[in-house]
């Protein structure tokens, strides 16, 4: 047997224990490797709260789960920390049930770190969190014309809707109230709510990265002004807020699984070919 | 009148909600001081996806009970998927959606388990890539091609082959192009057939010319 015939048979065992080496080391040892910051997608995000003044109303909604929150979780943090940073007030709901309570999750975490810095945010003055109310996307047509009564009046844990100042600006969804939207999203229902039902807003996306090709004519097309494209557009948002986190040091593993790919897939063709050469059959 | 009925409640109810959407002075119609007749005939589809939650979850109990009743192939899977699913909903409904138990199972379990199963997926597409992506024709070397462009330009260690300041934007700046020309050129081509399939299957439903959703065979 030959070396490539070897290379062609090779257990796939070792391809995922090089994956894993080569997603492990970068995380525990960072190579620092540069980010280019991406002018048409993720920029425009960051100047959308840059140009809002303190006390702006902006709606954010968590349409993803557990499994899309290894890209969409750091986003979440440092768009949320953007938005608390600048005194821009946000409301969230979320499309999804099963990521509801980790949206959540996530937004206590980021007030959790700004408290260590002194930085004092609080929960229905500063930002809501109405989460997910079932009924569909039909939910989010009620929620226009009637935010209070569509919600049933309460927020994801159970307090009234009378209690929290915030929300007496918030008696509809409508233009005067919200100053944009900005939907994390990992699939459906997702996008398409806001394009049909909200589609004279400006509306802000961050996608995971599979669906950024999808999700590109809405850019081109100007129904979304701006897109933060997986964990890249995570690492970028936070390297112009200027406080690299847990998605810059996750992109250096990214970048080594795209080079591992890379290589093997150029191994797996050179094997190939010299192995039909050589008229032994091959994948 | 038992196809016929529906199927005039189907129209009715087509052109009440488009007349909803398209009209606006019928959006704005209160049946009393601030309800308006559109909100309530919304909040009537919020009822019904919540009664098609109960009956999936009708559906999905007698299917599996069935499965553990005759004991077909894997049947401890359906008596341990059915296990869970009224645990949870039991978890909270006594103690409540707020409770330490339900959030712990939540976070301890069913994230991690998510996760989990997306991340898997890098691994699977690496062993994928390394077996199946050959280059055997002028297409699979484009889509080969295409995606190493794609993977560089999208991570920092395409930025230092090759610099998005440097010829063409570098892998970057090709990436870019790909993905804003040919990629959304096919991916508005693909919506608007969709959406006019969407469209076309919604009218024969209203104009009674698809019936299957009445059951039957036509």
């Amino acid at each position: 047997m030959t070396f490539w015939e070897k290379m062609n048979a090779m257990d796939p065992r070792w391809i995922f224990l090089g994956m894993a080496v080569l997603l492990t080391i970068p995380v525990l040892f960072p190579l620092g490797l540069a980010i280019t910051i991406d002018q048409e997608t993720t920029v425009p995000i960051y100047n959308w709260i840059e140009n809002l003044n303190p006390g702006d109303i902006v709606f954010a909604d968590v349409s993803y789960s557990g499994g899309s929150a290894g890209e969409l979780g750091p986003q979440h943090k440092a768009w949320f920390r953007h938005c608390m940073l600048k005194g821009v007030k946000v409301v969230w709901v979320a499309q999804w049930n099963t990521g509801a309570q980790l949206g959540y999750e996530f937004c206590l975490e980021v007030v959790e770190d700004l408290a260590e810095e002194g930085i004092e945010v609080e929960y229905g003055v500063d930002w809501v969190y109405v989460g997910w109310k079932a009924g569909g996307t039909t939910m989010w047509r009620n929620m226009q014309l009637d935010f209070w009564d569509a919600c049933a009046k309460e927020d994801w844990v159970g307090n009234s809707f009378e209690d929290l100042p915030l929300m007496q600006r918030v008696k509809k969804w409508d233009k005067e109230t919200c100053k944009g939207i900005m939907l994390f999203t990992a699939g459906s229902p997702g996008v398409p709510t806001y394009t049909t039902y909200f589609h004279d807003y400006d509306i802000y996306l961050g996608d995971v990265a599979v669906q950024v090709p999808g999700n590109m004519n809405l850019l081109r097309a100007g129904q979304i002004k701006g897109m933060l494209c997986g964990l890249p557009g995570a690492a970028q948002y936070e390297i112009l807020l200027g406080r690299p986190g847990q998605a810059v040091k996750l992109m250096d593993a990214q970048s080594l699984g795209h080079l591992w790919i890379i290589v093997l897939v150029i191994l797996g063709n050179i094997g190939f070919y010299i192995t039909r050469k050589s008229g032994t059959p091959s994948g | 009148m038992k196809r016929e009925v529906p199927m005039v409640l189907a129209l009715v109810f087509a052109i009440i909600r488009i007349g909803f959407e398209l009209l606006q002075p019928m959006i704005a119609w209160e049946f009393a001081p601030g309800k308006t007749v559109f909100t309530r005939l919304s909040f009537s589809l919020t009822f019904m996806s919540v009664m098609g939650l109960l009956m999936g979850l009708i559906n999905l109990s007698r299917q599996h009970i069935n499965t553990i009743r005759r004991k077909r192939e894997h049947w401890v899977y359906s008596v341990w998927l059915l296990i869970v699913l009224y645990g949870y909903a039991i978890i909270g409904l006594i103690w409540g959606p707020d409770s330490n138990t339900f959030i712990w199972i939540y976070d301890a379990l069913i994230v991690p388990l998510d996760s989990t199963m997306f991340s898997m997926l890098a691994f699977f597409i690496a062993s994928a890539a390394y077996r199946a992506f050959r280059i055997r024709n002028v297409e699979s070397t484009i889509l080969l091609v295409v995606a190493f462009i794609v993977m560089l330009g999208n991570v920092s260690i395409g930025e230092m082959i090759w610099s998005s300041e440097a010829w063409l934007g570098g892998f970057k700046g090709i990436k870019d192009w790909i993905l804003s020309v040919p990629n959304t050129a096919h991916a508005r081509a693909l919506s608007i057939g969709i959406f006019l399939g969407a469209y076309a299957a919604a009218i024969r439903v209203f104009l009674g010319l698809d019936k299957k959703y009445l059951g039957g065979t036509d």
